[in-house]
C-alpha cells in the first residue's frame, strides 16, 4: 500500500470498526527509521554482486555488528523482529569463510523442517544471483538416498534439524569426517523455539554436535537467532557455556503499524453476550480484502482456520468479476508439505491475497510482507502477539494489526487495559541443561558416538567441574547398568542398538494418521495428522475440510493409521467434546508437611472424546449429537500432589466458601504456582500440567496436581517437589505485590477477580507455604 | 537392555557413592591354539584342507570394486573396467569377515572378531584374530587392516554394506588409515545367481541351498553380540559362557570357509558360464545379464540359448525359463536378429499368460497373422482370468499393465477389426 492509500484506510478501518463494533482501543507505534550503514570493506567481490543483483547496497547496522562479531571469532546471538534482515546476520559471515576457505563448512540447524527448505531456498537464491557456487544441501528425513551421500562429502551448507542431527547425523558422524572436521559456523535459528524440555534436548544435542566436532579437530563459532523474548544471552550461554555477544540493536527501518483491539459488537447486552470473535475477524477480514489489503489471519484451531478460509471464499465468490480476482487459503499443520509450498510462494508473489493461519505460520517461513494481520484472540504469549502482528509490515509504510478480543475472560482483561497489555514484556525462555532424565539419555547417546575418558564433563566447557561430575555419576550408573564398560581410564558403550532410537526430543508422537480421500473410487493422500488430534478430528463420520474441500470421515483405524474420507455437502461441520481426568496409580514417597502431604507418583491423565456436536456453517447453530467411540487418549507421567489434610488451616479455608468459589481460588492458587515454577526448574510453562480438585475423590480432600506433560516424566514433577516451597514463596509475593485491585491475569487470573477472592487466595498460598516451611 | 524406570535411576544418578579407581583391564587366560599377540589381542591359525583349490583366480571377471565409503560414485563399476588385469593367484586373495557388537552399525558398534582367510597351496589358512575388551581395539585394527593389506583382493559377503564401511568407522575412531583394497562383494553376485530360488540371500541361505551344507553346532548371528557384550563385562567366566564364545569363533570360521566356496562357485560361473548354469541352478538370466555388461555377449547368448533349446537338461522353474527366454527375445530385438527373435518367442511357453501374449504380438505386427495372435490372445485371456497373470515377471508396472485384462481385451477387439476388416474391406 502507498503511504496515502494506507493512511485513508486505516482512517476508513477505525470508522468502521467503530460504526460495526467496539474499539476497546488502538495505538500507533511510530516509524523506525533505518540505521544504514556501508558494506564492509573486504567483502569479497562476488558476494557484494549477489547482495547487488538483490537489492542490497547498505547493511543495518544490526547486520554490521553481527557481521564484525562473527568475521572476529564470537558466538553471538541476534535478537531482531520479523522483517529485519536476520538472516544476513549470519549469511554474510559465513558465505565470506566458505569463499575464502575451501574446504570450511558450515551447519544451519532450524526447528522444523518446513524452515529449513525454506531457508535453502533463500540461500540457493542468493547463490544463483551471484553464481557464487557453494553447494548447499538440506539433510534431513526426506532427504533422498543419493543426495545425502553427495551432502555428508561435499555439502559446504548443511541445513537440518536437532532431530536429525540427535538421530541420523551425530550417531553416524564417521561418515561425516570431511564436514565434521572443517566445520566453522554452527548457525542456530529460531531460538526460542528451545525451550522447556525440547531445550534441554537440544541443548544435550549440542553438546555432542561440540564434542564431536572437537574430536575432528575443529572448535566452530556459534550464531543464535532469536525473536524476542526476555533472556536471549542467557539462554544462548546456557546452551554452549561460555560468553556470547548479544546484538538486539535493531537497524532495520519499518513504517507505521495501527494497532486496534476490537471488542465484537454485543448480542445480548443483558447478558453481555458478544458476537463471535472468529466471525468478527472474518469481517474484519473481509472488509479489508476488499479494500485492496492483503492481510493474514491468525485463528488458535485447525478447524477455525479451514472454516474461516471457506466462509471468505463462499463470501468472495463472485462469478462476473472472478471473485474480485481475490484469494483466501488456509494454512495450518497437516497439509501436505507441496501444499504449504504452493501457499508461501503464493503470499510470496503476491497471487494469494489472504491466508488464515494457525500459529504455523508465526515462525520465521518467508511469505513476504501482508498489509494487514488479524489476530482472533491473545496467542497465549506476548511474544506469539507481536510475532504475528509483526507478519504485517515487514516492508516499510503503515501496516495494520487488529486484535479481535474473544468473551474469554483474559481477552476482556486486556481490551479493558491496554496500558497493561502494551507494556508487558516479552516472556522468558528456560532450560535445564542438566535435567538428569535428558542428560543421561544423551551421555548414552555420546557414549555411543565416542568413548568418554575418565574425568571427562559432558558439558561445552571442558572445565566445569559440576558438569564433570554428574557425567562420572551418570557414567558410573550405566556402567552398574551394563550400558557402558569402564576400562583402561576409558568408558565404552556396550549394549547393542541405537540408544538414539529410545530417545525423542519431542512430545509429540511420530505415528502420524494419514487422511485418504476415496470418494468414487479414489485413493488419494490429502493429509496427515498426529493420532491424539484425529482422534478429536477425525472420528467417524467428523466433517474434515482441507484447503476449502469438505469431506466426511467414512471409517478410522487407529492401528492402521489410517483414515478414509469421501467428499461430502452436509451443511454443518462438527465439534468434539473432550472430557478429560486424572487418576493417581502409586504413590512413591509421602512426606508429610502437617496440614498437608506431598507426595511424588505415577497418575494418568485420560482425554476421551465422548460426543460431538454438529453446527451449521456460518451461524453455528447447533443441529444435533453424535456419539463417538474411540479409545481414550492416556499417559502415564510423573506427578507431584499437594494434599490438604482434613481439619488443617488451609482445609477449613476452602470449606468455609462455597464449592464453587473454593474450586475458584484452590485453582487460581496452583495456576499461579505453575505461572512461577519455570524460572525455579528451568523449563517452559507448557512442560507443566496442573489440576486441581477441592474434592478430590483419590485423596478424599483438596489437592493440586503438577504433573509432566511428557510421557514417562523428564524430572519436572521431582525438580517441583524440590523447589515447591520456592515457587510457593514467589507465588505469594506475585500475588501480594501485584497492584491490581481484585485481581488480574498476572495474579489471580480474571475468571474469578474480586478483592475478596484474592485475599483469599493469598490466605491460602500463606498457608500452604507456612506448612511447607514446618 | 534392562531399563529400570525413571524413578530408580533418579534416585541412583542421586546416590552417593565411592568413586571407583580405574579397573584394570582383567587378564584372561588364553586358551589353547590361540596366542596373545597384543594386550587383549589374540591371534590363531586354522589350516583346512580344500579340495578345489585352483591355482588362479579371476577376480576381474567378477564384479570388483575399490572400498570407499561412498560406494555410490562407484557404481556401475563393471568387470570390463578391470578388464586389462590379469589373472591373480590364489594366495593373492583373501575372504575376510568380521563380527561386531550390533548389526545395526552407527559408532558405537564395534568389530571384535575378524577372519581373514587364504589359500596357501591347496589348504585354506584362516587367521582370527579376537579382541578380549575394548582398549585393545588398535590393536585389533592394526592387525585385521595389515592382513587385508597384504592381499591384491578382498572378497565378502555383504561386506560392501556392512564389514567394509563398519571398518572403516572404527579406523576413523581410531585415526587410524583405511586400507584402500580392491572389493568384491559375493552377495552380489549370488542375488543375481539365486534370487529366484531362495527367499533371502544370507550366507546360511545360500549355504543350505547352494553348498548344500548343514552346520552341526552353531549360534545363530544375532545372538553373537550378546555373547561377546556379556563375555567382556564379565569378571569371572562361567562355563557357558566360554562354550558360547568357542562357537562364536567356530561361526565365524564357517561363515568364511562357506564364503570362500561360494566365492569359487561364482567365479567358475564367470569362467565356464554353461556348465555353472547346469551344474549350481544359476539362474540363466542372472548370469547372461552379467556377461552382457561384460561384453561378453556370445556366451551370454550360449547359455540362453541353451536354455531354450535344451530344457531337458535343466531343472529349471517356469519363471526363470519366461526370464531367460525375455531376455534372449529382447537381444535378438537389439540386433535386429529375426530369425533369433522369433524363435524365441515360439520357444515360450504355451502355458503363460507372458508367453502367449508375446506370441499374440508377434503373430499381429511380425508376422501379420492376425487369426493366429487372435487365438493367442483369447488364450493369454483364458490364462488371466484363470488368474495366472504373476509368473515369469518381475516386472515395471507399465509391463504389468500390458498383461492386465483390460489391455488384453483391447487387443482382442483391435485384432477382430483387423480381421473384420481383411475379410470385408468395403465394409468400414
Amino acid at each position: 500500500m502507498n503511504p496515502e492509500t494506507a493512511n485513508a484506510i486505516c482512517d476508513e478501518l477505525a470508522s468502521w470498526l467503530a460504526a460495526q463494533s467496539e474499539i476497546a482501543w488502538s495505538t500507533k507505534l511510530p516509524a523506525r527509521v533505518p540505521d544504514l550503514v556501508p558494506l564492509p570493506e573486504n567483502l569479497p567481490p562476488v558476494l557484494v554482486q549477489a547482495l547487488g543483483s538483490r537489492g542490497i547496497k547498505a547493511l543495518y547496522s544490526h547486520q554490521k555488528k553481527a557481521y564484525e562479531l562473527a568475521r572476529a571469532g564470537r558466538d553471538l546471538v541476534v535478537v531482531t523482529p520479523t522483517a529485519s534482515g536476520k538472516t544476513l546476520c549470519y549469511n554474510l559471515p559465513v558465505l565470506q569463510t566458505l569463499l575464502e576457505e575451501p574446504e570450511s563448512r558450515a551447519l544451519y540447524l532450524f526447528p522444523t523442517k518446513a524452515l529449513s527448505q525454506d531457508q535453502q531456498s533463500a540461500l540457493n537464491e542468493v547463490m544463483l544471483a551471484g553464481s557464487i557456487g557453494l553447494t548447499i544441501n538440506t539433510y534431513d528425513g526426506d532427504t533422498p538416498a543419493d543426495i545425502r551421500t553427495k551432502a555428508r562429502t561435499s555439502g559446504r551448507i548443511i541445513i537440518s534439524n536437532p532431530d536429525m542431527l540427535h538421530a541420523g547425523i551425530l550417531p553416524n558422524h564417521t561418515k561425516w569426517v570431511k564436514f565434521f572436521s572443517n566445520l566453522r559456523y554452527i548457525v542456530v535459528d529460531e531460538l526460542h523455539a528451545y525451550r522447556g524440555v525440547f531445550g534441554s534436548h537440544v541443548a544435550s544435542v549440542l553438546r555432542r554436535l561440540i564434542r564431536i566436532a572437537k574430536f575432528y579437530g575443529s572448535s566452530p563459532i556459534f550464531i543464535f537467532s532469536s525473536a524476542t523474548i526476555a533472556n536471549p544471552r542467557e539462554l544462548a550461554e546456557r546452551y554452549i557455556e561460555r560468553e556470547v555477544a548479544l546484538v538486539e540493536e535493531n537497524g532495520a527501518g519499518s513504517g507505521e503499524k495501527v494497532v486496534f483491539c476490537v471488542n465484537p459488537p454485543l448480542v445480548d447486552a443483558v447478558q453481555g453476550i458478544r458476537r463471535s470473535s472468529s466471525l468478527e475477524a472474518e469481517s474484519v477480514m473481509l472488509w479489508l480484502l476488499r479494500k485492496g489489503v492483503r492481510t493474514i489471519l491468525f485463528s488458535r484451531s485447525r478447524l477455525q482456520v479451514e472454516l474461516l478460509a471457506s466462509y471468505l471464499n463462499q463470501k468472495l465468490e463472485n462469478p462476473y468479476n472472478r471473485d474480485f480476482g481475490l484469494v483466501v487459503k488456509p494454512y495450518r499443520s497437516g497439509l501436505l508439505p507441496s501444499e504449504r509450498r504452493a501457499i508461501e510462494k503464493g503470499l510470496r508473489e503476491g497471487n494469494i491475497h489472504g491466508v488464515v493461519s494457525t500459529n504455523a505460520l508465526e515462525l520465521g517461513i518467508d511469505i513476504g510482507g501482508l498489509d494487514a494481520a488479524v489476530i482472533t484472540g491473545y496467542p497465549g504469549s506476548i511474544a506469539s502477539f507481536w510475532q504475528q502482528a509483526g507478519r504485517a509490515g515487514r516492508t516499510a509504510g503503515l501496516s495494520l494489526a487488529v486484535y479481535v478480543a474473544s468473551s474469554a475472560p483474559l481477552d476482556q482483561y486486556f481490551a479493558a487495559h491496554p496500558e497493561y497489555f502494551l507494556s508487558r514484556s516479552a516472556e522468558q525462555a528456560h532450560i535445564d541443561a542438566y535435567n538428569p532424565y535428558i542428560f543421561t539419555d544423551h551421555l548414552k547417546c555420546a557414549a555411543f558416538e565416542l568413548p568418554f575418558a575418565e574425568g571427562e564433563a559432558f558439558s561445552p566447557d571442558p572445565s566445569n567441574v559440576r558438569a564433570a561430575q554428574l557425567t562420572q555419576e551418570a557414567l558410573e550408573y550405566l556402567e552398574e547398568e551394563g550400558i557402558v564398560r569402564h576400562a583402561a581410564g576409558r568408558y565404552f558403550w556396550s549394549a547393542e542398538g541405537y540408544p538414539g532410537e529410545k530417545t525423542s526430543l519431542r512430545t509429540a508422537t511420530t505415528e502420524n494418521v494419514v487422511i485418504v480421500d476415496v470418494t468414487q473410487g479414489r485413493h488419494d493422500v490429502i493429509g496427515e495428522m498426529d493420532r491424539p488430534s484425529a482422534k478429536e478430528l477425525l472420528f467417524d463420520k467428523a466433517v474434515y475440510i482441507h484447503l476449502g474441500t469438505q469431506y466426511q470421515v467414512k471409517s478410522l483405524d487407529l492401528e492402521k493409521r489410517l483414515c478414509l474420507v469421501e467428499r461430502s455437502d452436509v451443511d454443518y461441520w462438527t465439534d468434539s467434546i473432550v472430557k478429560r481426568d486424572i487418576e493417581v496409580l502409586s504413590q512413591d514417597s509421602t512426606e508429610p508437611h502437617g496440614q498437608l502431604d506431598l507426595i511424588l507418583g505415577d497418575i494418568l491423565v485420560r482425554g476421551q472424546v465422548e460426543k460431538y456436536k454438529k453446527l451449521r456453517f456460518n451461524t453455528n447453530e447447533n443441529v444435533g449429537y453424535g456419539e463417538i467411540w474411540l479409545p481414550p487418549e492416556e499417559m502415564q507421567t510423573r506427578s507431584l500432589m499437594v494434599a490438604l489434610k482434613p481439619e488443617g488451616g488451609a482445609w477449613r479455608l476452602l470449606r468455609e466458601i462455597p464449592p464453587e468459589r473454593a474450586d475458584g481460588i484452590l485453582r487460581s492458587a496452583a495456576d499461579l504456582v505453575r505461572q512461577l515454577a519455570p524460572a525455579r526448574i528451568l523449563c517452559d510453562i507448557h512442560d507443566i500440567g496442573v489440576a486441581s480438585r477441592v474434592r478430590d475423590q483419590f485423596f478424599k480432600s483438596p489437592a493440586m496436581y503438577f504433573y509432566d506433560v511428557y510421557p514417562g516424566g523428564t524430572g519436572i514433577a521431582e525438580a517441583l517437589h524440590a523447589n515447591l516451597k520456592e515457587a510457593m514463596a514467589s507465588a505469594i509475593e506475585r500475588l501480594a505485590g501485584c497492584p491490581c485491585a481484585g485481581g488480574c491475569p498476572s495474579c489471580i487470573g480474571v475468571e474469578i477477580a474480586s478483592a475478596e477472592n484474592k485475599a483469599l487466595a493469598l490466605q491460602l498460598l500463606r498457608l500452604l507455604h507456612g506448612a511447607l516451611e514446618s | 537392555m534392562p531399563l529400570v524406570n525413571l524413578k530408580d535411576r533418579l534416585a541412583l544418578i542421586k546416590s552417593d557413592r565411592d568413586k571407583k579407581a580405574s579397573p584394570a583391564p582383567r587378564k584372561r587366560i588364553v586358551p589353547e591354539g590361540w596366542t596373545e599377540i597384543a594386550p587383549l589381542v589374540w591371534m590363531r591359525e586354522i589350516d583346512r584342507p580344500f579340495v578345489r583349490a585352483p591355482a588362479f583366480f579371476s577376480p576381474h571377471l567378477m564384479r570388483a570394486m575399490p572400498f570407499r565409503e561412498d560406494r555410490r560414485q562407484n557404481r556401475g563399476g563393471t568387470g570390463s573396467q578391470c578388464a586389462d588385469i590379469p589373472p591373480v593367484p590364489a594366495e593373492r586373495i583373501v575372504f575376510f569377515d568380521l563380527e561386531t557388537t550390533g548389526l545395526s552399525g552407527g559408532s558405537g558398534t564395534i568389530a571384535f572378531l575378524s577372519t581373514v582367510a587364504r589359500f596357501e597351496g591347496s589348504d585354506l589358512v584362516l587367521r582370527q584374530t579376537f579382541l578380549g575388551d575394548y582398549p585393545g581395539e588398535r590393536d585389533f585394527l592394526v592387525l585385521v587392516t595389515s592382513q587385508l593389506e597384504d592381499a591384491d583382493w578382498v572378497a565378502s559377503y555383504n561386506g560392501a554394506a556392512f564389514d567394509l564401511p563398519l571398518l572403516q568407522t572404527r579406523c576413523v575412531l581410531n585415526r587410524l588409515a583405511m586400507p584402500l583394497v580392491r572389493h568384491i562383494d559375493v552377495l552380489h553376485d549370488c542375488r543375481r545367481f539365486w534370487r529366484g530360488l531362495a527367499a533371502s540371500c544370507s550366507l546360511s541361505s545360500m549355504e543350505n541351498l547352494i553348498l548344500k551344507k548343514e552346520r552341526d553346532e552353531d549360534i545363530p548371528g544375532a545372538l553373537v553380540p550378546g555373547v561377546w557384550l556379556d563375555y567382556v563385562k564379565s569378571d569371572v567366566l562361567r562355563e557357558e559362557q566360554s562354550a558360547l564364545m568357542t562357537l562364536v569363533w567356530r561361526h565365524n570360521v564357517q561363515d568364511v570357509v562357506s564364503l570362500a566356496e561360494l566365492f569359487l562357485l561364482v567365479e567358475s560361473a564367470y569362467r565356464s558360464p554353461e556348465s555353472a548354469v547346469l551344474r549350481y541352478s544359476i539362474d540363466p538370466a542372472g548370469l547372461a545379464r552379467r556377461l552382457l555388461r561384460m561384453d561378453r555377449e556370445e556366451e551370454a547368448k550360449g547359455i540362453l540359448l541353451m536354455v531354450r533349446d535344451k530344457a531337458e537338461m535343466f531343472e529349471l522353474t517356469g519363471d526363470a525359463r519366461t526370464r531367460a527366454l525375455r531376455h534372449l527375445a529382447s537381444i535378438a530385438w537389439k540386433a535386429r536378429d529375426r530369425e533369433l527373435y522369433v524363435k524365441t518367442i515360439l520357444a515360450m511357453d504355451d502355458a503363460s499368460l507372458f508367453g502367449c501374449l508375446a506370441k499374440a504380438k508377434l503373430y499381429e505386427h511380425f508376422l501379420k497373422e492376425e487369426l493366429s495372435a487372435l487365438s493367442w490372445a483369447r488364450k493369454a485371456r483364458d490364462i488371466a482370468v484363470a488368474g495366472g497373470a504373476g509368473e515369469g515377471t518381475r516386472a515395471s508396472a507399465s509391463s504389468l499393465s500390458a498383461l492386465s485384462l483390460e489391455a488384453i481385451d483391447h487387443r482382442i477387439a483391435r485384432l477382430e477389426r483387423k480381421i473384420a476388416k481383411k475379410d470385408n474391406p468395403a465394409a468400414l
